[in-house]
């Protein structure tokens, strides 16, 4: 399977970032990581009907869900999956090749990430970007409540499923210098650290303004040595009930750098930014590689949700 | 707002790997074992980060493209760098796969050739490679065939192929050695670049050229693309050479027992650059922190301001203070007059200056290395010839500082911003705040979690237990000393105890951060650790002022468990954060 590019474009919808974003009034196939947070479950409960597959996936090696999640997920129709990251480009292509949708319509999917890994999100990516049809798909997020650290969140950029990465970059930008897209998250200090690793020529940042300001802040202060350390060429903030303006920023500079540099995104922070991110890689699959991030224990995934929705819309036209 | 960490970011860029191929070969200094390295024959330039590897190969394959001669270097050379990005995008793929690419990488490069005779219509070697269209078209032919392709009828298309097939490869849409391309399991690199000059050679235009093959970073390779290019150093083919380059501790003997491996001397010639041994340049690096901070200590401040106007930006000259400026004048003739490899690269600064001295903007790099380097004679730390070496391949010793020990630097720096103008020497708390500042920094890098198959991990793992065993020898080891370099101090009285503790820290912990007790009372037995005691893993362990030894750390079974809440971690090789 040689790498084609699926270029997306990404648009608003309507109250996305409030409790009750507009949807779509139907989707044709609907996708949604399941954690223990019960976000997953709220994203759920809200979705208008869908006409084909409904799948809540969750890594094998994940930690069971309880059985109230599973029995509400699955009284909301919901299949529940226990899918390697490897193979869901796969489930999903399949699921969109099962579907028929009218003459002349793409079919319309909604994506969940709120409690998905970011491979799994990368590999679903993967699934939408090898389809060749036109397609239309909501990616939602629901933040958690914001919790302070407790203790030590470690986070890294490889690891886990080290043998297999959805967007690795290629082999053809050998030799050309790094240019590092960095999502900010709010693990102290990880952003110094990758920085000093991957040893970029060019370095922006991507900060959430999210909905919580104390959210904000100690994704400020856990990144602070980062400032003082390097120069940064720009420093971005995106607001996280529009997260296509993240999209369309790291598009901008993409199309930038990408023929004298090897373009590295690295998505720390929000689920939502690293689907942004795989979306970009899926466009420029030869020019872009999306480092996989690893986030230990002790961060907000099994959090309470915040009520707030964050959705964004992507198309793409048929290849 | 100038930060503690300016110093760092001043040298940080200054990195061959990122200069084209002109600014390195306009700025280089030959040092003395360069005429060696430029032989056309095999060579392997072994030596740690910043001893001028990079810029040599760089070097070697700018001199057919300048209009004049250059070192005497009369053949091509084709410059292949490695990529960190290597393992992260091959890991998934067999050996013969990750050759196949390396040689398509080579293959690419050498072809590159031809796209910089074009674009360098006046290269002394390179012109000679420009072809009438008719004739390019024919090499393309034979190119395509030799390399299994469909027939195409420009070079540029070749390469096009060429890249295409890698990414086929690296895609797995092509199995290795079951298509057409039987080369890339049949041959070795430098026999199939043998076969395309071979091509080349039926090109009436094209005079007989020789070729060297440079391979840089191979330590970022995987390792059968290391033995590969390894292995190819034996009988290479009439008209190609070989020139690999690659960190000390990337040695030949971690390949293994490879049947009939290449001899030194008969099949290749080894110039180990610069400090034969990373320790050794760590070990002056730790020296060059512990001048400069006994300058500061004794209250000789001039160095701290040298360092702060010698960072600022090419307009210091306008805001230089009268008294500094002299210093620097007088420093900087000191270095010309004592430094002739200093004097060659200033004279082709100001040659290029349209002034006709040292341009401004390099005044700073020339006030940084005449401080630095002073610091480090004054410590009688070396030879003087040493400091020369230091000029290998690199124009200044600030960018033989790249790479890891750039904290070292930001200790110095974060030292300087706590001198106040008003004081004759920096208060203990200050430099207390300036060393957590550089232990927290440091912290912070080490916090990332480094993969098992990064390369760069070995590194900066080595570099911390190399400064953790000598910052243990120097303090805990050594005579008493009222002041070390460290501002982070412990008492013990009653606690022997402790010394145990902190030797095994050292081997289990990865940083140390022992505030400092209140010691004003005499007679306590002063051990100083350094906030840099870091040891083969990460472990920021933090022992607070009142800390009562066994209340934070047990000693069981050969491990350091430390106590929290009543609860005990066990300190790991291996294990992530406490």
């Amino acid at each position: 399977m040689t790498s084609a590019s699926a270029r997306f474009t990404a648009s608003s919808v309507e109250g996305s970032g409030s409790a009750s974003p507009v949807w779509r009034e139907h989707y044709d196939l609907a996708f949604l990581g399941v954690g223990a947070g019960g976000r997953a479950v709220l994203v759920a409960s809200q979705l208008p009907p869908v006409s084909g597959e409904s799948i809540a996936l969750q890594s094998p090696d994940a930690d069971p869900i309880s059985p109230e999640t599973t029995e509400r997920l699955t009284e909301l129709g919901f299949d529940l999956r226990r899918t390697p990251s490897a193979d869901v480009p796969n489930l999903v292509g399949e699921s969109l090749m099962s579907l028929q949708p009218a003459a002349g319509s793409a079919p319309r999917m909604v994506v969940d990430v709120s409690e998905m890994d970011r491979l799994t999100i990368g590999a679903l990516v993967k699934g939408l970007a090898s389809y060749g049809g036109a397609i239309e798909v909501d990616f939602s997020y629901v933040p958690a409540m914001f919790v302070p650290p407790s203790g030590s969140v470690a986070a890294a950029i490889s690891g886990g499923d080290a043998s297999w990465s959805p967007f690795p970059g290629s082999v053809l930008d050998f030799g050309l210098a790094p240019a590092l897209i960095l999502g900010l998250g709010y693990e102290d200090h990880v952003a110094v650290g990758t920085v000093e690793r991957l040893d970029p020529s060019l370095l922006w940042t991507f900060s959430p303004a999210s909905f919580a300001p104390e959210y904000d802040e100690q994704v400020r202060s856990a990144n602070a040595s980062l400032f003082q350390v390097r120069s940064v060429a720009s420093e971005f903030v995106y607001p996280l009930e529009n997260p296509e303006v993240a999209f369309r920023r790291m598009a901008e500079l993409v199309n930038a750098v990408r023929d004298e540099h090897q373009v590295i995104i690295v998505p720390f922070g929000p689920k939502i930014f690293a689907a942004m991110a795989n979306l970009i890689a899926a466009g420029w699959p030869t020019e872009v590689e999306v480092a996989n991030v690893i986030v230990s224990a002790g961060s907000t995934d099994n959090a309470a949700p915040d009520e707030r929705v964050s959705v964004v819309r992507l198309t793409k036209k048929q290849q | 707002m100038t930060s503690y960490w300016d110093l760092s970011n001043a040298h940080s860029k200054d990195n061959a790997r990122d200069k084209s191929f002109e600014e390195v070969r306009t700025s280089f200094v030959p040092p003395p074992h360069f005429a060696e390295c430029a032989l056309w024959r095999n060579g392997v330039l072994v030596g740690p980060r910043g001893s001028g590897k990079t810029t040599i190969l760089k070097v070697l394959a700018a001199a057919a493209q300048a209009t004049e001669p250059t070192h005497d270097i009369n053949y091509v050379g084709v410059y292949v760098p490695a990529d960190p990005g290597w393992g992260r995008r091959t890991r998934e793929l067999d050996d013969a796969s990750q050759i196949a690419l390396f040689k398509l990488l080579v293959v690419e490069r050498f072809l590159d050739v031809f796209r910089l005779a074009r674009a360098n219509p006046d290269g002394r070697v390179l012109r000679t490679l420009q072809l009438a269209p008719l004739e390019e078209q024919r090499l393309a032919a034979r190119f395509s065939s030799t390399l299994g392709l469909q027939p195409v009828g420009s070079l540029d298309s070749v390469r096009d192929k060429v890249k295409a097939l890698m990414l086929r490869i690296a895609s797995k849409d092509l199995v290795v050695g079951s298509d057409q391309q039987s080369w890339v399991v049949s041959e070795n690199v430098t026999d199939l670049i043998g076969r395309l000059v071979n091509d080349l050679g039926e090109c009436e235009s094209v005079p007989s050229l020789d070729w060297v093959l440079l391979l840089d970073e191979l330590e970022l390779a995987p390792l059968p693309v290391f033995r590969s290019a390894w292995l190819a150093l034996r009988n290479p083919p009439p008209a190609v050479r070989l020139k690999l380059a690659f960190l000390d501790d990337r040695a030949p003997d971690s390949l293994g027992g490879l049947p009939n491996p290449p001899r030194k001397g008969n099949d290749y010639w080894e110039t180990p650059l610069t400090w034969k041994r990373r320790r050794d340049y760590y070990d002056f690096t730790v020296r060059l922190a512990e001048g400069l901070y006994e300058q500061i200590r004794n209250g000789d401040l001039s160095l701290v301001a040298a360092l702060e106007d010698s960072v600022l930006p090419p307009s210091w000259g306008g805001t230089l203070s009268d008294r500094n400026r002299a210093a620097f004048t007088e420093a900087e003739q000191r270095l010309l007059n004592d430094d002739e490899t200093f004097a060659v690269w200033a004279r082709r600064q100001e040659a290029k200056s349209d002034s006709g001295v040292l341009p401004t903007a390099l005044r700073g790099k020339v006030a940084q290395t005449v401080v630095l380097r002073d610091a480090y004679r004054a410590r009688g730390a070396g030879p003087r010839v040493a400091g020369v070496n230091l000029y290998t391949g690199a124009p200044t010793i600030l960018e033989i500082l790249e790479g890891n020990p750039r904290h070292v630097t930001w200790l110095v720096n974060a030292l300087s911003r706590e001198m106040s103008s008003s004081r004759t020497r920096i208060s203990a708390t200050a430099q207390q705040r300036a060393v957590k500042a550089s232990a927290d920094l440091l912290t912070d890098v080490l916090k990332t979690v480094f993969p098992e198959d990064d390369p760069s991990k070995d590194s900066v793992w080595e570099l911390t237990d190399i400064l953790g065993q000598q910052f243990r020898t120097i303090c805990i080891e050594g005579p008493f000393r009222t002041d070390p370099i460290t501002a982070v101090r412990i008492s013990v009285t009653k606690e022997p105890g402790l010394i145990e503790y902190a030797d095994l820290c050292v081997q289990y912990g990865g940083l140390i951060e022992i505030t400092r007790p209140s010691d004003t009372g005499g007679g306590f037995r002063r051990f100083r650790l350094h906030g840099l005691l870091a040891a083969l893993h990460r472990l920021p362990l933090k022992i607070s002022k009142d800390w009562r030894a066994e209340q934070f750390l047990r000693v069981q079974d050969g491990h350091v468990h430390w106590l929290r809440d009543k609860e005990s971690d066990r300190l790991q090789p291996g294990m992530g954060l406490a």
